[in-house]
Parts: structure tokens; C-alpha cells; sequence
């Protein structure tokens, strides 16, 4: 079930919040977790076992952790490799196969497995609840009902953002539910969903216009628009998705932490991944930096570890070399960044033109990135960049117009994503004049009225060949 | 003190509860009445029925979801005012050309299906897939030589090729010389006789409507055109058969439109109502156009019928002052408007629509699986295949099992 469908708006959740707040406050826990389990099963009703056995085996691997104290150790590699192991299966095995073929030329025959939803998500978030149970900064759950509803909560199950164990723990068995922030959640969730809808849709068209076509057949304008597009979309779909499921969080009482700051307004690689898809880099960051050593060990060995991070970051997103190739992408800026002290660079203060071209450089290194992240291989990747940068020779006699791209909706988007992507409007939903909060309400109103016409307008399906 | 949930003191903006109490309202509002009609007017389709989580039998349905989701998305309450009202407002911001997911109209009055698939079509056309399309067509053709049978591929142009400065005024112009580079490549590489007669369509369009302007289909003149060129290449190799001319129909004028099924019949845009009901308004524009409509003289004297086949669409001409030879019309719907001529050639004519049928749709065009028994044991003369650059992309599936 996506969060931007009718089901899932206009039945799933009035529903689920009827039941919700007319139940008493002890069979809270138990509503969302069946709603959860519903919210999986929806679109992935044989999945649901899989996500049974993760809980189950991270519910008796916790347990024995801390029981064992000499040898929590093999027990937590254990459970961890365990974790690992599904989500190899299912996400890297055919990707395996097809390089051991490539390689040995072999012939071994792919397995075709269909790829879980969330098992990602949910796979790393029940490897920070154990390993947080190993280092002791938690106590093993000896509820497997309470566990389950951490694991699969369903506003953070499918897309994130990577709920660790620690910043939940408190509000599974305590947390507070005031009007406060139901409204505050009504309001993250609308601005999410119109990010996604109205902004990210709009833009996904636009890339996938241009990258289904030949890098060869258009020109620069061209891919720069297309890999400009692809960067809106990426963004306002995923922070869109993380703005949704921290504003349903919130109508359930539960406070997630924010996933996304304003990433395209960074001025170095070090200062966008602190701002883009901050769950993963700080899950990261807590369970393989700084256990590999993180920066104690001198300046070669952070890079290096700095380097196991970003190829595993490029590996998490998906199979396939695109995505390991952009992790590698990353990992080479924050190497560099990291060589060359930026950090001490950057504490001192900047002239104007300075900022700009570190803000210039940030950009350059982010839409890059994108078009290596979006192409369908790297040979496509390579030659989009290269037409971007004016380096490939081109047919542009049965090249498509800009008009084919880009209408007066698209231009009003462009310049909306423009506003939304810089902290203009950070503080839109902080308490301020009464103007303010009427104006914010009906504008809010609004987009989430515009949003739900976009997807309702979206299920009309007329019959084509009626006559034919 | 402990707060309580439900206090609203004065540290609650009213317009904050007014605001929440209007978004939880409105969460309700589309599962507060269920269309439960069948058929859909507007849509012209049956709506998706509701199926149960327990089936019939006792068994676990485990595509409720996808069953709900797709049953809901038909029947929620005020579906089709918002979709009007969205569609209205995208049109108006909309400067040329206004699509949604199955049809376009563009704003000096053309209408038309499925413009996206230009896109598809020129990413499918890789070096790869036209070796590919060459070496398929050979091989029909070797198969067709092997049994004494010629093969004549016509690649119709579509009313947005023959009117791209109209309808799409620089993009689909270019595309259009891509298409003709693309099809000159398989043409010139394939031993079978393939043609692609944009240029004479689009020359004929100058004295009346070779396609229509509210569909992709060619009228009956634009058939005629294509008819003679194809005609021309028989004729080579089959001197008997001569091609028919103006005089040997009934041509009347009107801005009806004619559909290329079996029964030919004439319709007045209807089409419109389904695919963008708000352009009611501008239907009087759209229609404002006078198209040929042929009719044989001898059209009562030739026989059609509908052959008995529970997949697939078949259909029989029989025509006694035909020449005494066979031919076989396959393609997709753009081969209808050609059985107002060519079966008039022909005494022994059948039909095959490759699209409509029963199979799924990536069987569709599996012709060596589906109906090479057809062809073996019909024995035709001539086999015409008849298809669209995007019908084109199916030519890798004609001889898959």
C-alpha cells in the first residue's frame, strides 16, 4: 500500500484513526501493530512471514545476547550474519550470479526472486536493535509483540526513515498524544504528500522522458534538464515519503527523527551527507564507522574507513553497479574533503564568492551523482555525462524540442522545487501570528485538496479500443 | 499536571482544530457513498467488482489488496467530479497540447490516443532491435516464400505522423524522420517487401482527411491511398489483379467517423465524451470536418463472417467476382479500413486482428504460435501484414513459443 494511494488515504487511515482514538490507551500498541501487519500484507501477503522470522530470530538473538555474556559476541555476529543473509538472498543473489557469469563465464541460472518490500529498511532496523542490546545501550525486549511493532511499524516500514532502536524504546511503552502534534502531523503529512505527488511526479515524467531516450539524440539543454529533474524528483519523492511517515508518526504519538535538511543547499560532499537521508548515514555511522575505528586511527585509516561506508551505502540502495559505483562516487569526494581538511577550512569564516563556488562544486557533485544513480548501466551513465559536459557528438536531426519537455505546469514546478529546496519555508509550521497560521491552514489545506485530485484524476481509466 | 488529550485551551489555535477537524472529515468523504453501478457511462467500461478476502471456495483471495485497491479506485464517491475538475484545471495551464494517460487534445483541435508511446517507440529503436526486426522479417518472408505465399508489409502511418504540424508542431516532425530512417534501415536490409507510405499520405491530406481528427485511424480515403500503393507492388507480381479505382465506389461526405471493426459502422465522436469529458464544449470544433467514406458498388454481393475461435479474432471475406486468388489481411486495427478494398480483389480473403483478442498481451503477437496453422492450412497467395511503428515492437515475438 503506497501512502500517496486513495486506499491508503481515504480508507486505511480514517479508519486506523478511529480505532485508535476510541480504543483505550493500552490496546494502542496492539491496533498498530495489526494495522502494520495489514499496511505489509496489503501488497506482500507472502513477504509477511520473512518479516515474522526477522523479528522472531532478533527477538531470541537480543535475549540470548544478554543472557550470555561470554559469548554474546558469536551471538551477535551470529544473529547479525543471520539478518544479512535474507537480505542478500533476496536483494544480491541474481546480482551475484549474473557477475559470476560475467566473470567465469558460467552459466548458473538466475533464481528470479522478487525483492521484498522494505526488507532494507526493516533488515537494518533490527540489526541496530540487536547490536544496540550487545553494546548494552538497551535492554532486550522480552515483549515480542512490543518488538514487532518497532520493526514494522508500518509509517517507516517501507521507505524509512531507519528508526534505531534506542530513539524508540521510551515511546513504545510511554509516549504522548496531544493536539499538538496531531496537528503538527496532519501538516508534515500533507506537505510530504504534495512533495510527492504534486512535485516529485511531476519531475519524474520530465527524467523519464529524457532518459529513455539515446544519450546521443539531444543535446546538452537537454541532459542537463533531464539529470536537473532527476535530482528534483529523487528528493521530493524521498523526503516527501520520510515527511509522511514522520507526520503519521506523530498522529500516533510517536516522534521519528528528520531524515532530510535541506540537502541541495550544502557547500561540500561531508556537508551533504549530513543532510541527505540522515537515518542511513548515521545507522551507518554508528554500526560500521565508528566500529571500524571511525577517524581515531590517523588520517589513512578513516579514509579507509570512510571508503568501506560509501561502497556499502552505494551496495544498500540496490544490485546492480550503478549504485556501487555511486557510493564509490561519494566515497572519493569525502575521502578528498576529509584529506584535505575541509572541516578546518570550513570553520573559518568565507568570502561571498568562496561560498558559491563550494555551493557550485556541492551541486555539481550531487546531479552528477543522480544521473550515475538513475541510468539504466554505466555505459549510459557515462555518455549522459559526457553529453551534459558537451563531450559526445550528437544526432539532434530527430531530436525532441524543448516544448515536448517542459509545459507552463512544469515551469511552475521547477520554480516551486526551486523555493522548497532551500529553508525558506523551515519554519512554516512553528507557532506564529494569527495571519500566519490562517494562511499556512488554507494553504496547507489546499495542497492536500490539489494532491488527492491529482491521485483520484489518476484512477480515471476509459476504454480505448471500444470500437476496434 | 497531566494534559489532557482532548483539552482545548487556549494554547490551541481554533484554527488548528478547525483545521485537523476538516482533514479528518474529508478522509471520510470518498468511502461515505460506493458507485455501485456497473457500467460507467463516461468511461465507457465495466467497473471492477469487489472480491472478498475468503474466495468462493473456502481459499485465502491473496490479491484482496490489489482488489480492493483497483474496486475502490473505481467506485469512491465524487470520482468522477474531481477528475473532471482536476483535468479542467490541467487544462487550462496547459499552453499547446493536453494529454492524460490514454489520449492528448491539442489545442487547435485534434484529438488522439496514446501519444506517450512515441516516446517507447524511439527508445525501442536500438541498433540491436532493428538486426533484430530484419532478422524476424526474413525469416516470415523465407516461411512465406517456403509456401508459396508473398508477403507485403504495410507500416501505417497514424494521424499524428500524417498531421504532426498540426497536431504536434516540431515534435512529432522529427520523430517522423527517425521513423522513416528506422523503417528505410529495415527496408533496405530485408529481403521482404516493406513500405511506409508517409509521403503520398501526407501529399493526399492536402485535398481531403487522410486520417481523422479525432483518432489515430485513417478515413476511408486515406486507406484508398495506401490501398493503391500496396496495389502497385501486388500488381508486379500478380499483372492478373488490377487494383480498383474511385469509380468502383459510393463516396459520400460527412463528418461522421467510421470505425474499422467488422461492421464498419459510423459513429459522431463519442470517443470524446469517454477519453476527456470536459472538451464536450469544444466537440463542435473537433467534428467540424468532412470525410470520404467509400463504399463498394458490389458491397452487398461480398460475404463477411466471423470465424467460431474462442481466442482469436478472425474474419472471413468472400467476394464471387474476385480474382481467383487468396489473400490474408493480418494486422491490427489499422488493416479494418483496408477490407473496404481489398477483399474486393480477391475472392477468398480472411482477416486477423492481432490486438482484441483473448491472449494476453504479450502473447498478442506471437503470429507463428497463434496462426501458422491458420496460414498453412488457408493457403493464401498474398499475406499483408499490416501494423504501426509501435505494433512494430511486437516483431521479436512472431516466431516465440
Amino acid at each position: 500500500m503506497l501512502f500517496s494511494s486513495m486506499t491508503f488515504i481515504y480508507i486505511f487511515l480514517p479508519i486506523l484513526l478511529l480505532i485508535y482514538f476510541l480504543s483505550p490507551k493500552k490496546l494502542h500498541n496492539t491496533i498498530l501493530l495489526i494495522a502494520s501487519i495489514i499496511f505489509y500484507a496489503w501488497g506482500e501477503p507472502k513477504y509477511l512471514l520473512l518479516m515474522f522470522l526477522t523479528i522472531t530470530i532478533n527477538f531470541i538473538g537480543a535475549i540470548v545476547i544478554e543472557k550470555y555474556e561470554s559469548q554474546k559476541k558469536a551471538s551477535l555476529i551470529t544473529f547479525v550474519f543471520l539478518d544479512l543473509l535474507f537480505l542478500i538472498y533476496f536483494k544480491y543473489f541474481d546480482f551475484l550470479i549474473v557477475n559470476i557469469n560475467a566473470l567465469f563465464h558460467s552459466n548458473i541460472d538466475l533464481v528470479n526472486i522478487a525483492l521484498p518490500l522494505g526488507i532494507s529498511f526493516y533488515t537494518f532496523q533490527a540489526m541496530s536493535y540487536i547490536i544496540d542490546v550487545y553494546r548494552k545501550e538497551v535492554k532486550a525486549q522480552k515483549n515480542l509483540f512490543k518488538l514487532a511493532l518497532y520493526i514494522c511499524l508500518f509509517p517507516q516500514l517501507i521507505a524509512g526513515p531507519i528508526v534505531k532502536y534506542h530513539d524508540i524504546e521510551d515511546q513504545i511503552d510511554a509516549r504522548i498524544i496531544d493536539f499538538e502534534k496531531i496537528n503538527t502531523g496532519v501538516k508534515r503529512f500533507i506537505i510530504g504528500l504534495s512533495k510527492k505527488v504534486l512535485l516529485a511526479n511531476t519531475f519524474g515524467l520530465i527524467a523519464d522522458k529524457v532518459f529513455s531516450q539515446d544519450p546521443h539524440a539531444f543535446d546538452s539543454a537537454i541532459a542537463w534538464l533531464g539529470a536537473i529533474s532527476y535530482t528534483f524528483q529523487i528528493y521530493f519523492d524521498f523526503s516527501g515519503y520520510s515527511d509522511m511517515a514522520i507526520g503519521l508518526g506523530l498522529l500516533f504519538g510517536f516522534n521519528f527523527q528528520e531524515n532530510f535538511n535541506y540537502p541541495y543547499i550544502s557547500r561540500s560532499v561531508t556537508e551533504f551527507w549530513r543532510r541527505w537521508h540522515i537515518s542511513l548515514s548515521t545507522w551507518f555511522k554508528q554500526y560500521v564507522y565508528i566500529p571500524l575505528g571511525g577517524n581515531r586511527d590517523g588520517r589513512v585509516k578513516t579514509c579507509i574507513n570512510l571508503g568501506i561506508v560509501f561502497l556499502l551505502t552505494g551496495i544498500w540502495h540496490g544490485a546492480s553497479w550503478n549504485f556501487i559505483i555511486w557510493g564509490i562516487w561519494s566515497a572519493i569526494f569525502i575521502i578528498i574533503e576529509k584529506w584535505v581538511n575541509l572541516k578546518e577550512l570550513e570553520s573559518k569564516p568565507q568570502r561571498t564568492y568562496i561560498n558559491i563556488l563550494r555551493h557550485i562544486y556541492c551541486v555539481l557533485f550531487f546531479i552528477i551523482g543522480w544521473v550515475i544513480f538513475r541510468a539504466d548501466d554505466l555505459k549510459y551513465a557515462i555518455h549522459y555525462i559526457m553529453n551534459m559536459f558537451g563531450c559526445l557528438s550528437v544526432k539532434l536531426d530527430a531530436a525532441y524540442p524543448l516544448t515536448y519537455y517542459i509545459d507552463n505546469i512544469e515551469i511552475i514546478t521547477f520554480i516551486v522545487a526551486i523555493l522548497c529546496s532551500v529553508p525558506i519555508f523551515k519554519n512554516i509550521l512553528k507557532p506564529g501570528s494569527t495571519i500566519k497560521k490562517v494562511a499556512v491552514n488554507i494553504w496547507l489545506f489546499f495542497l492536500f485538496i490539489l494532491s488527492s485530485m491529482s491521485i483520484a484524476a489518476s484512477t480515471y481509466n476509459p476504454f480505448i479500443y471500444f470500437r476496434f | 499536571m497531566k494534559k489532557s488529550f482532548f483539552s482545548l485551551t487556549r494554547h490551541n489555535s481554533i484554527y488548528d482544530v478547525l483545521f485537523v477537524g476538516l482533514f479528518v472529515i474529508a478522509l471520510f468523504i470518498p468511502m461515505s457513498k460506493i458507485n455501485e453501478t456497473s457500467y460507467d457511462k463516461a468511461e465507457n467500461r465495466t467497473l471492477t467488482t469487489f472480491k472478498p478476502l475468503i474466495n468462493q471456495n473456502g481459499t485465502l483471495n491473496y490479491d484482496f489488496g490489489k482488489d480492493f485497491e483497483a474496486w475502490f479506485n473505481d467506485r469512491f464517491r465524487f470520482r468522477y467530479a474531481i477528475c473532471n475538475s482536476f483535468n479542467i484545471l490541467k487544462y487550462n495551464l496547459t499552453s499547446n497540447i493536453y494529454e492524460t494517460s490514454t489520449a492528448y487534445y491539442n489545442k487547435k483541435n485534434h484529438f488522439g490516443y496514446l501519444k506517450r508511446y512515441i516516446v517507447k517507440t524511439d527508445s525501442m529503436f536500438t541498433r540491436k532491435f532493428m538486426k533484430d526486426a530484419v532478422k524476424n522479417l526474413d525469416k516470415l518472408n523465407g516461411f512465406c516464400k517456403t509456401n508459396n505465399i508473398k508477403l507485403y508489409v504495410v507500416i501505417a502511418p497514424l494521424n499524428f505522423e500524417i498531421y504532426d504540424k498540426e497536431i504536434f508542431p516540431k515534435v512529432v516532425s522529427s520523430q517522423i524522420k527517425r521513423k522513416t530512417e528506422i523503417l528505410s534501415y529495415i527496408s533496405n536490409h530485408s529481403q521482404a517487401s516493406v513500405f511506409y507510405p508517409i509521403n503520398e499520405l501526407k501529399k493526399a491530406s492536402k485535398k481531403h482527411y487522410t486520417a481523422y481528427k479525432l483518432d489515430h485511424h485513417w478515413t476511408d480515403y486515406g486507406a484508398f491511398i495506401a490501398y493503391k500503393i500496396l496495389m502497385k507492388k501486388i500488381n508486379k507480381d500478380f499483372p492478373q489483379i488490377t487494383p480498383l479505382n474511385k469509380n468502383d465506389f459510393k463516396i459520400i461526405s460527412s463528418n461522421q467517423f467510421r470505425s474499422t471493426n467488422f461492421q464498419r459502422s459510423f459513429g459522431n465522436g463519442n470517443i470524446i465524451d469517454h477519453q476527456i469529458p470536459f472538451l464536450k464544449n469544444c466537440k463542435n470544433e473537433i467534428l467540424d470536418a468532412e470525410y470520404l467514406h467509400f463504399t463498394h458498388k458490389n458491397s452487398t454481393i461480398l460475404k463477411k463472417r466471423l470465424q467460431k475461435d474462442a481466442k482469436r479474432r478472425i474474419f472471413n471475406y468472400t467476394y464471387e467476382k474476385g480474382q481467383d486468388l487468396k489473400l490474408m489481411l493480418m494486422g491490427t486495427s489499422v488493416n479494418g479500413s483496408l477490407t473496404e478494398f481489398l477483399p474486393y480483389n480477391f475472392k477468398y480473403t480472411k482477416q486477423i486482428r492481432l490486438n482484441g483478442t483473448k491472449f494476453k498481451a504479450k502473447e498478442q503477437y506471437k503470429i507463428m504460435k497463434h496462426y501458422k496453422n491458420e496460414i498453412l492450412d488457408f493457403k493464401p497467395d498474398i499475406l499483408v501484414l499490416c501494423l504501426t511503428t509501435s505494433n512494430l515492437l511486437g516483431v521479436n515475438d512472431w516466431f516465440k513459443e
